[in-house]
């Protein structure tokens, strides 16, 4: 039962289901001590009980039109951006961040100072710096069937706003973004772009003429730096060994 | 695997690396049905070479057999290199099954001069027109302008490119008459100028008409190379900024000489790396800091020192206009500040109307105070409780992986070129923080 000693809330783990319990919050004036995600493991405190509210779509749109409309569609985007992070208490930074942005409107954006502005510009960068260097970094092979197949194992959830990016990039092939830790995959098998969950079973077929294009490729890496510029500590700093495994030219 | 392709094309690569452009940014456009690609306004880095340089299109000539013979060049009709030419289907069969798979935003094209400049820019120009019609190619794509070509040839080129560019190479007509006689200043500016007139009609009868063709989306740019030939720093900024006020140029690129023949006329030493490094941060003081050229190099002093950043070097030859309270100062001069780049003082701009800033607010912001504070109060106070003499701050304030200054020495047979380039160092050159 709500109560205004509740200060736990939980809720599925979507945006949507996080949209729809902030709404309740700020309806009811509540000060959440913690939001968890009921898909993590999260701890969720010993003597405890978490209120999960009821939620309706109607409520969900309402919300994302107020952020909207109220403070700013940068502010909007800016919670979706802290949501794909899942960085530790993204839930309370966003809840602090539009505390403020209620009262200050479109102009909490222009308030760097703030504690809630810079938490919340701290975790929406990390997504978006990301999804930037994963925009680069993500490398295709096509396989036999013709399907473009790429695997990413990325710190944040930037397959949504990868996929955005292939979908116009890509339009005309067909495609498939793996995101191998999530167990998702973004894709457009000529019928359209979706967001499943996917597995792969068998490792898939390479098409004849990609083996030749991947020799180009290291041949173009190995001929393109000027000797005399060598410097692999500069080269290390900008694609540090964890990313080497995935790209085709350090195979 | 087709050996002779792969030769060829590793020749051809080799051949264009020292064009250091690479920026595949400036052009903004979505997908169009029935065409692959779109370029982002931003620009995307898919690589970074061994010597650390970001790699985002496909920089390839269409043929490294030179007529002229630049004494600068690799390419040159005299220097014993392995010829190569690629057909225009093989370049565009390339650039798309590259881009396919996300390893390069677009194209970077040139070429040698092949019997003449009209039949060698005639050539280019076939080979985008097939990438862009045939394969229906929407990515970017970046090509050379051989100065002296067709006006018409031209015009056909900007409206299939996202960019062009005419290399000036040497910075004064002397230094091209003695090492590039081929290529006149008259050739290389009216090129120049001519792209210009087009993209400024364009942009008029967009204003006007509602569909009109793109043309040159990405503008121009130029190189210039630094340590071939004599001239100093500050003839090399004037010219800069004459070529971004009156031609338009979007970029200027500065690329330190690499020795890549054996012509006597030109320096046998070590690339000037640092050198280069100054003149990129100058550059970024013309284009985002409202510095004129001759505020940042005089008659007396016409060149970089080496120790300094040239914003730095600016502040303590005018240090009257300093300390500034960070809580009133305007912002052209918040943004004179050294070690203030452009976003710091927008963050700056911005949260001093919600609150009175103190030295802590400063850094929970972000904003890097190692040179910064000796220059700025907050709310009154000074970071420092001590004042220092110039010649101290100079010394505090110079970069500290800077080796002492040192005679450029001759190269020795053996000799392992030492990296001079820290990544802090390149993350100023790249977003101009200063």
């Amino acid at each position: 039962m709500l109560t205004h000693h509740c200060l736990y809330f939980i809720y599925d783990g979507s945006f949507e289901a996080l949209c729809g319990t902030l709404y309740h919050l700020f309806k009811e004036r509540l000060q959440p001590a913690e939001i968890i995600s009921a898909s993590q493991d999260a701890a969720v405190p010993l003597f405890e009980d978490p209120y999960r509210f009821a939620l309706n779509q109607d409520e969900i749109s309402i919300f994302m039109k107020a952020v909207e409309d109220h403070i700013s569609l940068e502010a909007l985007k800016k919670i979706y951006y802290c949501y794909l992070s899942e960085m530790d208490k993204f839930e309370l930074a966003m809840f602090n961040y539009l505390s403020l942005g209620w009262k200050l409107k479109k102009d909490v954006d222009n308030y760097p100072a703030h504690e809630s502005v810079r938490t919340i510009n701290r975790m929406a960068q990390k997504t978006t710096k990301e999804a930037h260097r994963m925009m680069g970094l993500v490398r295709f092979r096509k396989t036999a069937e013709g399907i473009y197949y790429s695997e990413i194992r990325t710190d944040h959830n930037v397959l949504p706003l990868l996929v955005t990016h292939f979908s116009k990039r890509m339009l005309g092939e067909k495609w498939i973004i793996h995101d191998v830790i999530r167990g998702q995959a973004g894709f457009d098998l000529g019928k359209g772009t979706k967001v499943t969950d996917f597995s792969l079973l068998l490792k898939p077929e390479l098409s004849p003429d990609e083996k030749i294009f991947q020799k180009l490729w290291r041949t173009y890496f190995a001929h393109i730096p000027i000797d005399y510029r060598k410097n692999h500590k500069l080269q290390r700093q900008f694609i540090p060994y964890r990313y080497e495994k995935y790209l085709t030219e350090f195979k | 695997m087709n050996t002779t392709l792969e030769k060829r094309f590793a020749a051809l690569v080799d051949s264009a690396k020292y064009d250091v452009s690479c920026a595949s940014s400036g052009s903004s456009r979505g997908n169009v049905k029935g065409k692959l690609g779109t370029t982002e306004g931003f620009g995307i880095c898919h690589s970074w070479g061994a010597d650390g340089r970001c790699i985002s299109l496909l920089k390839i000539l269409q043929t490294n057999n030179c007529l002229y013979d630049c004494a600068y060049c690799v390419n040159r009709r005299s220097n014993d290199i392995p010829r190569a030419g690629l057909s225009p289907r093989e370049i565009a069969e390339i650039t798309l099954n590259f881009y396919k798979r996300n390893y390069i935003e677009g194209l970077f094209l040139s070429s040698a001069i092949v019997r003449s400049v009209d039949y060698t820019m005639e050539m280019m120009v076939r080979s985008i027109e097939l990438l862009r019609t045939n394969y229906c190619f929407n990515g970017y794509i970046h090509i050379k302008g051989i100065p002296g070509a067709d006006r018409r040839l031209l015009r056909k080129a900007g409206e299939l490119a996202d960019r062009l560019s005419v290399n000036i190479e040497l910075p004064s007509e002397k230094s091209l008459s003695n090492f590039a006689p081929d290529k006149t200043k008259t050739a290389i500016l009216g090129s120049m100028k001519n792209l210009t007139k087009a993209i400024a009609l364009t942009s008029d009868n967009k204003k006007r008409f509602r569909k009109v063709p793109d043309f040159l989306p990405a503008g121009q740019s130029t190189q210039l190379i630094v340590g071939a030939s004599p001239e100093s720093d500050r003839h090399i900024i004037s010219l800069s900024e004459s070529l971004y006020q009156k031609f338009g140029m979007r970029r200027v690129y500065y690329s330190a000489y690499v020795p890549v023949g054996t012509d006597k006329r030109l320096p046998a030493c070590e690339p000037p790396l640092r050198r280069e490094h100054r003149l990129y941060q100058a550059d970024w003081l013309l284009r985002f800091y409202g510095f004129k050229a001759g505020e940042i190099l005089q008659e007396e002093n016409p060149n970089f020192d080496i120790n300094l950043d040239p914003k730095t070097h600016w502040a303590l030859c005018n240090l009257h206009h300093f300390p500034v309270e960070i809580n009133t100062v305007d912002y052209p001069m918040l943004l004179r500040v050294p070690g203030i780049g452009v976003r710091s003082a927008q963050k700056i701009f911005r949260s001093r109307k919600h609150c009175r800033l103190t030295f802590d607010d400063l850094k929970k912001m972000g904003i890097v105070l190692k040179r910064a504070q000796f220059f700025i109060t907050a709310s009154g106070k000074h970071f420092l409780h001590k004042e220092y003499d110039i010649p101290t701050l100079r010394m505090m304030l110079s970069d500290n992986s800077c080796r002492p200054q040192q005679k450029e020495k001759q190269l020795l047979l053996f000799d392992k070129p030492q990296p001079l380039l820290t990544q802090e160092l390149v993350f100023s050159a790249l977003t101009g923080e200063v």
